[in-house]
């Protein structure tokens, strides 16, 4: 028999677990809402912002919340050029297009990782990795509780930025109606690059904040991508704190499943709820249909 | 012509790694070819075709193991399974009218969940995966040496190019097109094309079967995290959307140079082991991926159309 103790705490991790994979989602979404693009390349930025992290603290003994002076402005002009080069020229192609190319771009930063790093699962150990504090029975590990204020601080600040800000409405407008944006006269182009910019700063605020607790490889960007499909689809494709929710529902259920039955079959049951979504509500759990 | 005598020829004069890598680029252009099916000609972008991948090398290699099948019939078995799963499948998808990148994604968590399963299915060891024993038993899709194998490779992408090139002259594959290039418009003109759509998946599914069932006859080791994860499809995408979707060569062309691209960097001087050959030689073709997509969207094969 499993003790209640087991199950609040698996709930707890499951929580923080799933606002972790919210933190990952959230730029994946912001991305797609606003441009349509599909990046298949996300899990992979979020892989190099843990890099980035990863040499800081080793080199240079930077804090991952510190580093993120440096890794946010990074990633956000990352984004930019990237967006430059290579999304922009694609936009008008079909999806099948985009999500070749974004591929192609997970193919490519996988192996600039894998050059420089090789294959090892590497992690640093901060002064807070493995403390917790403990409430009654339940021990609640700091750098997780960080990791989640954060992605919920996060959730926010988009949300206030985009409802409340001038080019957050001008992004909303866009990703609404492409054309009627356009007419009202707001220039769609510097909209795109500023939200796909927006959507890798995201993703190197995930990659530093996990970094505590996590290990990297340059092969976990492909875990970290399906995560983030799984939750934008069951928040709603676009929807911000439709992540939040889905990142946390995805935990729970993960968590869940790992404690009744097995980590691999929690794994099918993830996948299966998805499937079972997007034949019935393809606009999400919480979304609105659209016309 | 002249290339299927060059190909017939070549294992007489090539040493046993030139024909290994001949044989997974033959391997990879049947399994493009067969993805092409769905994808290129019917315009259905599956992300699940490892699933029927798996299905295929499992089902060849269970069926021999348990019931002394040979796998020559086991992989036409495990062709029609993957054929009713991919019609079963695309069935309950197109019911709901999932289209899109909705489609895209609800195959990529068919072929996870199908994962999840195997992982957990002990009639097929699970997540241990199946061993088969080296033998020389050519009745059971057994050799020693690579020649033969070879050999059915390239048999088996022949046949691939003639089903293509059939597919593209008979009223199926117009059908095919016209939901590829407008479904309401063929809905109008009375294509039904939930029906269209359907038997497109269920034919590649079949069809990249096959292809599964090869790969367990030639590396002799299956397991859910060598068919059931992303690399197939991967080899599948990659090789047509380079190539040329929708093209019986396209695809051919696109799964040849990938694998050849690591042939050709090995011998460079600057790369000096393995590691850096195929990190290499994936950086290059990633690159080669993003421009071809973004100046040749479609495909290499239309370099050769335009000057024609």
């Amino acid at each position: 028999m499993i003790g209640l103790d087991a199950i609040l705490q698996t709930c707890l991790s499951g929580l923080f677990m799933g606002s972790v994979y919210a933190l990952i989602a959230i730029g994946f979404t912001l991305v797609f809402g606003v441009t349509n693009i599909v990046n298949f390349a996300h899990g992979h930025l979020v892989m190099g912002a843990m890099f980035v992290t990863y040499l800081l603290f080793k080199t240079a003994n930077v804090d991952p919340y510190v580093s993120l002076i440096v890794v946010l402005p990074l990633f956000f002009a990352l984004g930019a050029l990237l967006y430059t080069v290579v999304i922009q020229r694609i936009v008008e192609a079909p999806h099948s297009a985009h999500m070749m190319v974004t591929l192609g771009l997970l193919i490519f930063f996988e192996n600039v990782a894998n050059f420089f790093f090789g294959g090892d699962l590497r992690g640093i150990t901060t002064t807070y990795t493995t403390s917790s504090f403990i409430v009654g029975d339940i021990s609640i590990p700091i750098a997780r509780l960080g990791a989640a204020a954060v992605s919920l601080a996060a959730v926010v600040v988009l949300a206030l930025f985009l409802h409340r800000t001038a080019l957050g409405k001008a992004i909303r407008a866009s990703a609404n109606n492409r054309e009627g944006a356009a007419l009202v006269g707001i220039d769609v182009g510097r909209v795109y690059l500023i939200a796909f910019s927006l959507g890798t700063a995201a993703a190197g605020l995930a990659g530093a904040v996990i970094m505590p607790f996590s290990l990297v490889s340059p092969f976990v960007g492909g875990e970290f991508i399906l995560k983030a499909f799984v939750i934008a689809v069951l928040g709603g494709l676009g929807s911000v704190a439709g992540a939040l929710v889905g990142g946390l529902l995805i935990g729970f259920v993960e968590a869940l499943s790992s404690l009744y039955i097995s980590a691999s079959l929690g794994n099918a049951i993830v996948f299966a709820i998805l499937i079972a979504v997007l034949l019935y509500r393809p606009w999400g759990i919480f979304g609105q249909a659209r016309v | 012509m002249a290339v299927l005598v060059a190909a017939a020829a070549l294992p007489l004069v090539a040493g046993q790694h030139l024909l290994t890598a001949m044989i997974v680029a033959l391997h990879a252009a049947f399994m493009a070819l067969a993805w092409n099916v769905a994808a290129g000609y019917a315009g259905q972008f599956s992300l699940g075709h490892s699933l029927f991948y798996g299905i295929g090398a499992y089902a060849s290699t269970v069926l021999y193991l348990r019931l002394g099948l040979t796998p020559w019939a086991g992989m036409f078995a495990g062709a029609a399974l993957a054929g009713v799963v991919g019609v079963l499948l695309a069935l309950g998808v197109y019911r709901y009218n999932v289209y899109g990148i909705f489609f895209a994604l609800v195959t990529l968590g068919a072929a996870e969940v199908a994962k999840g399963l195997a992982d957990n299915w002990d009639f097929i060891k699970g997540p241990v995966g199946i061993l088969l024993t080296m033998q020389y038993a050519p009745g059971d899709f057994f050799f020693l040496r690579r020649e033969p194998y070879y050999f059915v490779a390239l048999a088996m992408l022949v046949a691939m190019i003639l089903i293509s090139l059939a597919l593209e002259r008979s009223p199926l594959g117009q059908y095919f097109l016209a939901v590829r290039e407008d479904e309401q418009a063929a809905e109008a003109s009375g294509v039904n094309t939930y029906r269209y759509k359907t038997i497109a998946i269920g034919l590649s599914a079949a069809l990249t079967a096959f292809a599964g069932s090869f790969y367990a006859q030639f590396y002799l080791y299956i397991s859910p995290e060598t068919v059931f994860v992303f690399e197939p499809q991967l080899t599948m995408m990659l090789g047509t959307m380079v190539g040329g979707a929708g093209t019986a060569f396209g695809p051919v062309i696109g799964a040849m140079l990938f694998s050849g691209l690591g042939e050709a960097l090995r011998n460079l001087p600057f790369f000096e082991n393995t590691r850096q050959v195929v990190i290499g030689s994936k950086m290059v073709y990633a690159v080669l991926l993003i421009v071809v997509l973004i100046y040749l969207p479609g495909g290499l094969i239309t370099l050769g159309r335009r000057r024609a």
